[in-house]
């Protein structure tokens, strides 16, 4: 039953044409982002505020108004065609003209403007890109794709944008300037994801016996669940705090600790914080998986003269597997966003970028620290729900 | 043979099972039936060790269950049970070959035994053996549960409510191929019920238990015909007694050549391998008093009359 789109009376499903109430907001409300805020601003230099561009002036360069055919033809087409895979197709191809289009202007625009000149992406640019993007959410939504197959789009997605990005298309704009001044960019990912799932890795190796044991023991649980959702309850930064303090004691009572790299502040705080932050969502997932067990096959399982170990490993775990999986997910996403504050405490990761950005009032690099991040979290989750799915795989 | 001697297991205050005494004679179907908390599944699971019992002991065969590991009793006595318990992760191949891949068969040996298995219980192996559980009928799963708890060749097998949340024509099929199967390979089965029509049908000895007492156990004749007072015979039925004794027998019995009967052209037919009691019900749908019995290749055998099927003297309690 559709709740959003119906047939028009008289109209053809053949003819595959419909009127879709959400593709119609979110089209209306693309217009009015296109009509108000401004698509890219142009900066006098690197900190002070932009002003934005007109669109009649944007509407003078030809990839621009290549751009705007695209979107009028997608907005209609998200409003009243009904197959998914059309709309899927013209949302995608909007989104990436909008990335093409912002990048040529760059050097006309900036033509003598001075050398501090900057042309940098506007409300308009990201508000009309997250709508672009709802759109082709809701198409993929729609069309009812597995979660392997909405990998593969998202995947061909980010290749694409970053065939963009290295051709040197954007390199005039703001954010990629500040690219270009972060020679670290990479490995500092690679120091993202490794703070974000170092941490992780330790919180499975125990979290999942701890989960297992609250499983069995009535007791353990009603004495675990509870502290683990305390230290959930700690904020982020106040719990970088009450780390350092234990930590930098004890490196300074045993020397060999700070050879080791353990410091009070720096990765050792930001680890052992999102270590415990780990656990409730590992334990509490894994105690859940375990409950959920159909008694009938244990018993199966035990009456076939399976030992405690046989029935854990070929029967408990892969059928809590589901369960445990999407409580990983949530720590890793969890994580991969938590990770960023830990950039505070110097812990390293795009984090860095987002507290220097906001030191120096300089949003592009703000943005350098923040897209990653959110992107990192996005396919980690979707990587998870592909592998979620896989454990399902045929048991309905 | 399966001893119970002095069986008692006793859960905090409460005595599940008291002091049973039974003895199952190799080969047969024995039923234990009673109302649920009476302790009948108690019982059961005491005779694979899921549950231990606080005093007595059983034998098998003479052999003390408690001169082995419980895993090992376990993987040589078949195990089903209401809700099949089927692996939900492996397929029916796998499911079927669990037992034998916990003793350590060799692969060939696996394959040559789930193809019998299917096979016995008609099933077609390509269709069937790489197919996941939840894709299956209730009636095809439990099928697979039964392949499951024979497949590692097991003599005693051990059923708890298996046809249970069966519907009630795949719940008659399946007792019957189940009756089949046991008498070809002449395993013995202890099957827990609370459904008196499939004690009488399936079991060689029925026995009967309440408040975890064994209060009557006898072949399914002697327990019709002669019920203890009180709980056994409410639960064999007052007024279903003649037609469950009827259903004990066949048509063949009491069949007469057709010259002796008031012979009509047209006589409807019944098969002589049906029960009495569905060839009484024939007599009433007919409104006759003579009904002609063919074989199963459609040969005239005779005839069966009302007469024979009220006169038949031992079904009278």
């Amino acid at each position: 039953m559709p709740l959003v789109s119906y047939q028009v009376p008289g109209a053809s499903a053949r003819a595959g044409i419909t009127f879709d109430r959400l593709g119609a907001t979110l089209s209306t409300l693309t217009l009015i982002a296109l009509v108000l805020l401004p698509v890219v601003t142009l900066q006098p230099n690197r900190i002070l505020p932009g002003e934005g561009v007109e669109l009649e002036q944007l509407a003078r360069y030809p990839t621009f108004m290549l751009f705007l055919g695209l979107l009028i033809l997608t907005l209609t087409g998200v409003t009243v065609v009904s197959r998914h895979w059309i709309r899927l197709g013209l949302a995608t191809l909007t989104l990436l003209a909008l990335v093409v289009a912002t990048g040529s202007i760059a050097s006309p625009l900036l033509d003598n403007r001075g050398a501090f000149a900057r042309l940098a992406l506007g409300s308009g640019f990201w508000a009309i890109g997250l709508l672009l993007g709802l759109m082709m959410t809701d198409a993929v939504v729609k069309m009812g794709l597995s979660a392997r197959w909405r990998l593969v789009i998202v995947t061909v997605c980010l290749g694409a944008i970053v065939s963009v990005l290295s051709s040197g298309l954007w390199d005039h704009l703001s954010l990629m300037l500040e690219y270009r001044n972060q020679e670290r960019f990479w490995a500092q990912g690679g120091r993202h994801l490794l703070l974000a799932f170092g941490s992780v890795l330790p919180a499975l190796l125990i979290g999942v016996p701890l989960g297992i044991g609250c499983h069995r023991s009535a007791a353990l649980r009603t004495f675990m669940i509870p502290l683990l959702s305390l230290l959930q309850t700690i904020p982020s930064l106040a719990m970088f705090g009450l780390l350092m303090i234990p930590l930098t004691l004890l490196t300074q009572a045993f020397p060999v600790l700070n050879e080791l790299g353990i410091r009070g502040i720096g990765a050792a705080p930001a680890v052992l914080a999102l270590f415990l932050y780990s656990l409730l969502p590992i334990v509490s997932n894994t105690a859940a998986g375990f409950d959920g067990l159909n008694p009938a096959v244990i018993d199966a399982a035990r009456g076939m003269g399976m030992n405690a170990r046989q029935r854990l490993w070929q029967v408990q775990l892969p059928l809590a597997l589901p369960v445990m999986l999407s409580g990983l997910r949530i720590v890793v996403t969890m994580n991969i966003g938590l990770v960023a504050v830990a950039g505070l405490i110097g812990g390293g990761g795009y984090g860095t970028y987002i507290f220097q950005g906001l030191g120096q009032t300089a949003t592009d690099l703000v943005l350098l620290g923040t897209l990653p991040t959110i992107v990192l979290a996005f396919v980690a989750a979707l990587v998870i729900d592909t592998l979620i799915e896989f454990s399902r795989k045929e048991r309905g | 043979m399966i001893e119970l001697k002095q069986l008692t297991r006793v859960f905090g205050e409460r005595t599940a099972v008291d002091q049973l005494n039974l003895t199952v004679n190799s080969g047969e179907i024995c039923a234990l039936i009673g109302t649920s908390g009476c302790g009948k599944s108690t019982t059961l699971k005491m005779i694979n060790r899921l549950i231990e019992p606080t005093s007595g002991t059983v034998l098998i065969n003479g052999e003390d269950i408690r001169d082995q590991s419980p895993e090992l009793l376990r993987r040589r006595i078949g195990y089903a049970i209401q809700g099949v318990g089927l692996f939900p992760h492996r397929s029916v191949y796998d499911n079927i070959a669990t037992v034998p891949r916990l003793l350590n068969w060799s692969r060939q040996e696996i394959d040559a035994r789930v193809r019998e298995l299917l096979e016995l219980l008609k099933m077609p192996f390509e269709t069937f053996a790489h197919q996941y559980p939840h894709r299956l009928s209730g009636g095809e799963q439990q099928r697979i549960g039964v392949a499951r708890a024979l497949a590692a060749r097991p003599e005693l097998l051990l059923m708890d409510e298996p046809f249970g949340a069966l519907d009630p024509l795949t719940r008659e099929r399946l007792q019957g191929e189940l009756k089949q199967i046991q008498r070809m390979l002449g395993i013995t089965v202890i099957l827990v019920t609370h459904d008196m029509e499939e004690a009488i049908r399936l079991a060689d000895q029925v026995a009967v238990m309440d408040a975890g007492r064994l209060l009557q156990s006898g072949t399914p004749q002697a327990l019709l015909r002669n019920p203890r007072e009180g709980f056994v015979s409410q639960l064999v039925g007052g007024e279903d007694r003649a037609l469950r004794l009827l259903a004990l027998r066949r048509v063949d019995e009491l069949v007469q050549p057709l010259d002796q009967l008031s012979f009509e052209a047209e006589l409807p037919t019944v098969s002589s391998g049906m029960s009495l009691r569905d060839a009484l019900a024939r007599h009433l749908w007919y409104g006759q008093n003579c009904l002609r019995v063919v074989d199963d290749a459609g040969n005239t055998l005779g005839g069966i009359s009302l007469d024979a099927i009220l006169n038949a003297e031992d079904q009278r309690p």
